[in-house]
């Protein structure tokens, strides 16, 4: 048979194809030392804030059985060097440039908007799971009414499309997730980490410096899945899917739960060619199963 | 391109109790390590799916020599490797040691922290540098003989006093008179790199030293891993694989 056609549409962005990088676990210079990443559908760059964060003190990363946990602290260097280091070498690529946004408040959020509407980024992605250190700290994206606050007012001065990264520390995703469509979201995608921890028998510490951090890899693959599927049906948006995609079948298995495009996190830091490696596994899993096409593998759902 | 390749078990070795040397054979020519680089090794099981990044300790054409501690599950796991099985590992990755154009360099090694000194010493002597290598043990010593070949002059420090000098490698150190035009590199753990920081300082040599901390990817792309340094009255974060894992020891802090 033909080679599959892995072309898709994602909220106005025509894509290549539908994997993209997780955000976090990719840097241009760093991932392009082992691949080549205009292969990819896009990229998903580090979360940046308007002004640098310094992040957690170390030991960042911890292991778990399957998986691993981070409290990296969205460490990154503001906007101003992430346009002058990262977005301007990623404009020698041919691949889209999907910026995950970062902020302690909604003015926050904000700001690193509008400092990156005059440049080549295609799109957006809001990340809400950080405190909103004027409630309390409670995460933007655990409470639907300020999900929805977050993101109208970043939708008002995007001149990209907005995707909002949903956090699976909630009860009831499908009430954030239709707060964030109401509110005007472009895309979702889903999920960031869970909340995990660990602690060291010898010293009897947390593993962690931060104490808590986020669980992430292919132990939380069946969590991401049921979010999806439960998402899909909840919302009309456009999703991407993410959660311990280590495969191309697994990217195949989140496409059949309803998302529209498939992201590789940790993937990448245990092989560092995991984004391609997904893509070619996705497209040689069509062609053997007769997919001719990515909607005509999502519309193979049998779930109901 | 840098890329991750099975690479074959040629011998695994214990050389002292919980120390063994790993030689793999790369299935075709890997760009050469530069000094002080490392390599991810994959244990590519459930509960271990990071890499551990292990430094170079030889690398001769195809074949990569590592000598690492069996700590934690992860190495524990390396030394039951046997001949003939695989391995997964990545090019040489990390900034390695900047040699001077010429003169002397001092090679200070602590515990787990020798091994990348050799690559470091065939190094240096092919470029005609005069080597002096001083190494601190606990107890038990691995590598002397192949310093005492790759070295002008071998230096040992044993804190137990089975071997040399009775006491840690810096007080050795701190008793010998050091030419001004010397270069020091160095690889162990924080408290001797601190001390050997503070007796830099004083005696106004430069000083090179290779840090380690726990890694997520590797390679620079997650920000799992990163030291405190003093740039121009600044503190500066940098990433200890991509940026490191060797800093100019007059900048890190040491916590």
């Amino acid at each position: 048979m033909n080679e599959p056609d892995l072309h898709i549409s994602f909220a106005g962005l025509s894509l290549k194809n539908p994997v993209m990088t997780a955000s976090g676990t990719f840097a241009a210079r760093e991932s392009g030392a082992f691949y080549d990443i205009s292969r990819l559908g896009a990229v998903i760059t580090k979360g940046v804030a308007a002004e640098a964060w310094a992040g957690n003190p170390t030991p960042r990363i911890a292991e778990t059985y399957g998986g691993m946990l981070n409290a990296v602290g969205l460490q990154n260097p503001g906007a101003a060097a992430y346009i002058e280091n990262e977005l301007s070498y990623l404009a020698n690529f041919d691949v889209p440039v999907i910026a995950n946004l970062a902020g302690h408040s909604v003015e926050e959020y904000v700001a690193v908007t509008e400092l990156l509407n005059e440049t080549n980024v295609a799109m957006y992605e809001l990340n809400i799971s950080c405190p909103n250190v004027k409630e309390g700290g409670i995460g933007f994206g655990t409470d639907p009414r300020m999900a929805a606050r977050v993101t109208e007012a970043v939708k008002r001065a995007a001149k990209k499309p907005v995707m909002v990264k949903l956090t699976p520390n909630v009860t009831d995703i499908t009430a954030i997730a239709r707060a964030v469509e109401d509110a005007g979201a472009d895309a979702l995608s889903l999920i960031n980490t869970l909340l995990g921890m660990r602690i060291d028998l010898k010293t009897k510490r947390p593993l962690l410096a931060n104490g808590t951090g986020g669980l992430s890899g292919p132990t939380v693959k069946p969590v991401a899945i049921r979010m999806v599927y439960q998402v899909r049906r909840a919302v009309k948006l456009p999703i991407l899917g993410l959660g311990g995609i280590m495969t191309g079948e697994d990217a195949a298995e989140f496409l059949l739960a309803g998302a529209d495009a498939v992201a590789v996190g940790t993937a990448a830091l245990i092989n560092p060619t995991a984004p391609v490696d997904v893509l070619e596994g996705l497209a040689a899993f069509m062609r053997r199963e007769g997919y001719e096409n990515i909607a005509a593998l999502k519309a193979a759902f049998q779930g109901e | 391109m840098k890329r991750v390749i099975a690479a074959q078990v040629e011998g695994n070795a214990r050389i002292a109790p919980d120390i063994y040397q790993l030689t793999l054979s790369l299935p075709d020519a890997e760009e050469p390590a530069r000094p002080g680089q490392f390599v991810n090794v994959y244990p590519a099981d459930g509960a271990h799916l990071l890499p551990r990044p292990i430094s170079v300790c030889r690398q001769q054409g195809s074949l990569l020599t590592l000598v690492y501690r069996a700590v934690g599950d992860g190495t524990r796991r390396m030394a039951v490797l046997r001949p003939g099985e695989t391995l997964r590992v990545s090019s040489p990755l990390g900034n390695g040691y900047a040699l001077p154009e010429h003169g002397h360099v001092l090679l200070v090694g602590g515990g787990v922290g020798v091994p990348p000194l050799l690559q470091t010493a065939h190094a240096a002597k092919a470029k005609g540098l005069s080597v002096t290598v001083a190494l601190g043990y606990r107890d038990a010593l691995f590598l002397k003989d192949e310093f005492a070949a790759a070295s002008d002059a071998l230096f040992i420090a044993t804190e137990d006093g089975s071997a040399g000098f009775h006491g840690n490698v810096v007080q050795l150190l701190a008793r010998e008179a050091l030419s001004e035009e010397t270069a020091v590199l160095a690889c162990g753990p924080k408290p001797m790199l601190r001390a050997l920081a503070a007796l830099c300082a004083e005696r106004k040599l430069p000083l090179q030293v290779s840090l380690e901390e726990r890694m997520g990817c590797g390679y620079g792309a997650c920000v799992g891993c990163v030291c405190k340094l003093r740039q121009n009255g600044a503190v500066v974060q940098k990433r200890v694989c991509k940026d490191g894992p060797v800093f100019d020891g007059s900048e890190v802090i040491f916590e």
